[in-house]
């Protein structure tokens, strides 16, 4: 018989596993109880089986601040190797008395099935809350039956970087952001912030108005061979506060994939961010100091992605302009 | 109008405090070590604080640097809540604290002050940005102010901030007095009257809650509420405070600002743009419509109590009389509820009943929100009696949320109604901490945000509001205690309440 799953099965599932925890002699319970806790539902595409592993662990920190019915999707090469399975993630508050708990639903599909687990799904969503997409590898793009998930769903969250196909990221944004649903986010994007934080702020206190608005000239420098699209969102993002700019990409030895350097010029002006090594940029030239940023973690990015769940107005902007740097170079 | 920055991004970036200098007045105090010092720890552990930073400390006690460090550390250890603490960081946060020593009333305290912030602003390089925190007794504010003006520290390269803590004066006449002086030194927009109660989350979500919904807006007035009912309950006693309570009492120490800024935040008509200046009028306005009670209303509309000994839970427990450091025939208000009337066309007829408390059965605070009954009533209930309203509470702690209480069919035979709560518990819908009020309020004044602060109106307008109460309990000699601890306070309150056909949930 083949194998079927069904969402009610899971369902009556969840609700056993809740009627269990509640059971003073059992499992994450203590005398208080548990608190359940939900605040979306967010599904987990995971790139591979063996990356259902580190998906969970990073949904785990990240269910602290959003806590969300999970559900993640294990691709599976087997064409009947449909199964689910459903699991609780809690944790103790620092300093407090209860546990808190979130629901976790496992499903593993084959490609050949994802047109039925989407409709699966369908039924799993927590009511009249919002559903994110995090869609960890570009393998699931190509697969059939996956953009059923889309209209399922409020927003979509890739990266086009780490991905290892960044056109077909892009692509996919560029239609679904065509279309307006659902919204996307690009992970390149959020590992940005650190960095734009940090240039904003040292302009900002360093640099006075007018002098900004001078600026003639942009240097995004770069790994590789080719700027990432990390590389491009920072030159449109740049480009598109200082207008009067010329903005060039420039290649450096080092590590492929990130931004190696902003370097700014203008009429008696120099200021310059340069990554010295992992994490930490020196800033050299109107203002000189070494800073040590917080590593840019999957974790950290999906944090910062799953609180904004309405538009993203520099994002809108910087992703129009970055999608023509990528076209002219 | 200035172009915006298009470089910012708020929805992304954490709001930005700039480099500047806390110089904190009662830096051995009870505020310092239990709110302040946690509050900006938890803020460095969050890295919102900018590496160009600093705090100096004052207080009469001689200490040096290091050993205002190694105060700091324990306090911070034992008084940081809900938080890990990082001996590491610690390390880092510690070189950014300084002290200086010296009594408030000499002026050569105020140039050493001075100089202090001249070499920590060398080293630092906090720009010139210095906020000062007035943690000392009331009634050194002013001399505090004049000092700092008498040493030209009012201004300086950066910006210059004055946070003061509450009571805003004992009266209307002192508040305005007060005032005064601290307008010689420093203009409005430096004066930030701090009311913690304002930075609490909840209190912050009230407005998130009203303006943020569509649907709780229609019915948010009288022609739909009942009454409403603020509490706030202490399970404890005075703690030591015995001598300053003993001057204060609770209608001051609780309901002319926290509880009365909680009210205007309940029943403020919403703000045009969601401003600081905006809000703010707003709540003035709503507290200027205030009824003022006229002297023989008084006795109608505020009951005093105070606390007498009773065994509670097997252990006995002294009255407020027998308390260390107060004066065993004292006329002291433990417990104040006063029934507030808001003259205006939202709420005209509907009363705001607050109370608060000193060793209640349980700490809570909360605001409850009574609906009118349904018009005609199709569900007698088994008793006889009326089905419950409609109640909406605002739990703003211990455990801080939002429910709803409705009626609902009792599964089974016939239509028997009974009541059921819809709960929202901030735990089950954000899983992270919430800040402390003080780590959202200095966040504020260091960036400039007053949103959240009292102002000058307000505080004169609150005054004005008890001011009735004030005198009439003044020229009254009660016959206290008048409650048990353990209770919900004297019976009079109750009777204030049934006078309107009303009662006092019990929270």
């Amino acid at each position: 018989m083949p194998a079927t799953i069904q969402p009610e099965r899971i369902l009556r599932d969840l609700a056993e596993l809740w009627t269990s925890l509640a059971q003073p002699d059992q499992g994450a319970s203590t005398a208080s109880g548990v608190l359940r806790a939900c605040s979306m539902t967010l599904l987990v595409a995971a790139a591979s089986a063996d990356d259902v592993q580190d998906a969970a662990e990073t949904m785990g920190e990240l269910m602290h601040e959003h806590p969300s019915r999970a559900i993640i999707l294990k691709p599976s090469a087997a064409p009947d190797d449909l199964s689910a399975r459903v699991y609780a993630q809690c944790w103790m508050p620092f300093g407090g008395r209860q546990q808190i708990c979130c629901e976790q639903i496992e499903i593993t599909t084959p490609e050949e099935k994802l047109d039925e687990v989407s409709r699966v799904i369908l039924g799993l969503l927590a009511p009249d809350l919002p559903a994110v997409l995090w869609c960890r590898g570009p393998g699931w793009f190509h697969r059939a039956g996956f953009e059923r998930i889309y209209p399922l769903i409020d927003k979509l969250v890739l990266d086009s970087c780490e991905s290892g196909d960044a056109q077909s990221a892009w692509e996919l944004m560029r239609r679904l952001r065509a279309v307006g649903h659902p919204r996307v986010a690009d992970l390149a994007w959020s590992r940005l912030t650190m960095w734009r934080e940090m240039i904003a702020f040292t302009l900002e206190a360093s640099v006075p108005k007018q002098e900004q608005q001078a600026i003639g000239e942009i240097a995004v420098e770069f790994y590789g061979a080719v700027p990432s699209t990390s590389c491009y969102y920072m030159g449109a993002w740049l480009a598109r506060a200082l207008p009067a700019a010329a903005l060039r990409f420039d290649a450096v030895p080092g590590e492929v994939g990130r931004v190696a350097g902003v370097v700014f010029k203008g009429p008696g002006m120099d200021l310059a961010f340069r990554r010295l090594e992992g994490d930490t940029v020196e800033i050299s030239g109107r203002q000189s100091n070494v800073v040590v940023l917080p590593h840019a973690t999957d974790y950290r990015a999906m944090r910062e992605e799953l609180t904004i769940t309405g538009s993203d107005p520099t994002f809108d902007a910087v992703f129009e302009s970055a999608d023509r740097l990528r076209q002219q170079s | 109008m200035a172009e915006p920055n298009l470089l910012l991004d708020p929805l992304r970036f954490e709001r930005r405090v700039p480099p500047c200098a806390i110089v904190i007045f009662g830096a051995n105090g009870d505020l310092t070590k239990r709110k302040l010092l946690p509050a900006l720890y938890r803020l460095a552990y969050e890295r919102r604080l900018p590496p160009a930073f600093a705090i100096l400390g004052n207080s009469r006690t001689k200490m040096n640097d290091d050993d205002f460090r190694a105060k700091m550390y324990e306090d911070v250890k034992q008084f940081l809540e809900n938080s890990p603490f990082d001996e590491e960081l610690w390390k880092s946060f510690a070189e950014k604290l300084f002290y200086v020593a010296g009594d408030v009333n000499d002026p050569g305290m105020y140039q050493a002050i001075a100089a202090r912030l001249a070499e920590i602003e060398g080293a630092q390089k906090i720009e010139g940005n210095v906020l000062f925190y007035l943690s000392t007794q009331p009634s050194f504010y002013a001399t505090v102010v004049e000092g700092l003006g008498a040493a030209g520290l009012e201004h300086g390269k950066g910006w210059r901030r004055v946070v003061i803590e509450k009571p805003f004066g004992h009266d209307l006449e002192s508040s305005r007095e007060l005032d005064r002086r601290i307008h010689k030194v420093f203009p409005e927009e430096g004066i930030y009257r701090i009311d913690h109660y304002l930075g609490k989350e909840t209190v912050q979500n009230i407005l998130a809650f009203r303006f943020g919904n569509g649907i709780f807006e229609p019915v948010w007035n009288r022609r739909y509420i009942s009454n409403i009912q603020i509490t706030a309950a202490e399970s404890i006693g005075v703690e030591g405070r015995g001598a300053y309570y003993q001057e204060a009492g609770t209608l001051r120490d609780m309901i002319q600002n926290h509880l009365s800024q909680v009210m205007a935040t309940i029943a403020m008509e919403p703000p045009s743009v969601f401003e600081s200046k905006t809000v703010r009028d707003e709540r003035a306005k709503l507290l200027r419509s205030i009824r003022i009670l006229k002297p023989d209303e008084v006795p109608l509309n505020a009951v005093a109590g105070q606390y007498g000994p009773a065994r509670v839970g097997g252990a006995d427990v002294p009255g407020f009389r027998q308390e260390p450091g107060v004066d065993p025939n004292a006329q002291t208000d433990t417990y104040a509820a006063v029934t507030f009337h808001i003259d205006n066309w939202r709420w005209a007829g509907v009363p705001f009943y607050v109370r608060s408390g000193k060793r209640m059965p349980k700490r809570v605070t909360d605001i409850a929100i009574r609906f009118n009954a349904a018009p005609l009533p199709l569900f007698p209930s088994d008793d006889g009696t009326p089905a419950a309203p409609n109640l909406l509470i605002v739990r703003i702690q211990p455990e801080e949320g939002i429910s709803l209480r409705f009626l609902s069919k009792h599964p089974g035979k016939g239509m028997r109604l009974r009541p059921v709560s819809m709960d929202f518990n901030y735990g089950t819908s954000f899983g992270e901490r919430s800040p402390t009020a003080y780590e959202t309020l200095l966040t504020d004044a260091m960036s400039g945000d007053a949103t959240l602060y009292s102002r000058q109106d307000m505080v004169e307008a609150s005054w004005k509001a008890v001011e009735p109460v004030l005198e009439n309990w003044q020229s009254r000699t009660f016959n206290f205690p008048n409650y048990d601890a353990g209770t919900w306070g004297p019976a009079e309150s109750d009777e204030m309440l049934a006078r309107n056909g009303h009662a006092w949930r019990v929270p």
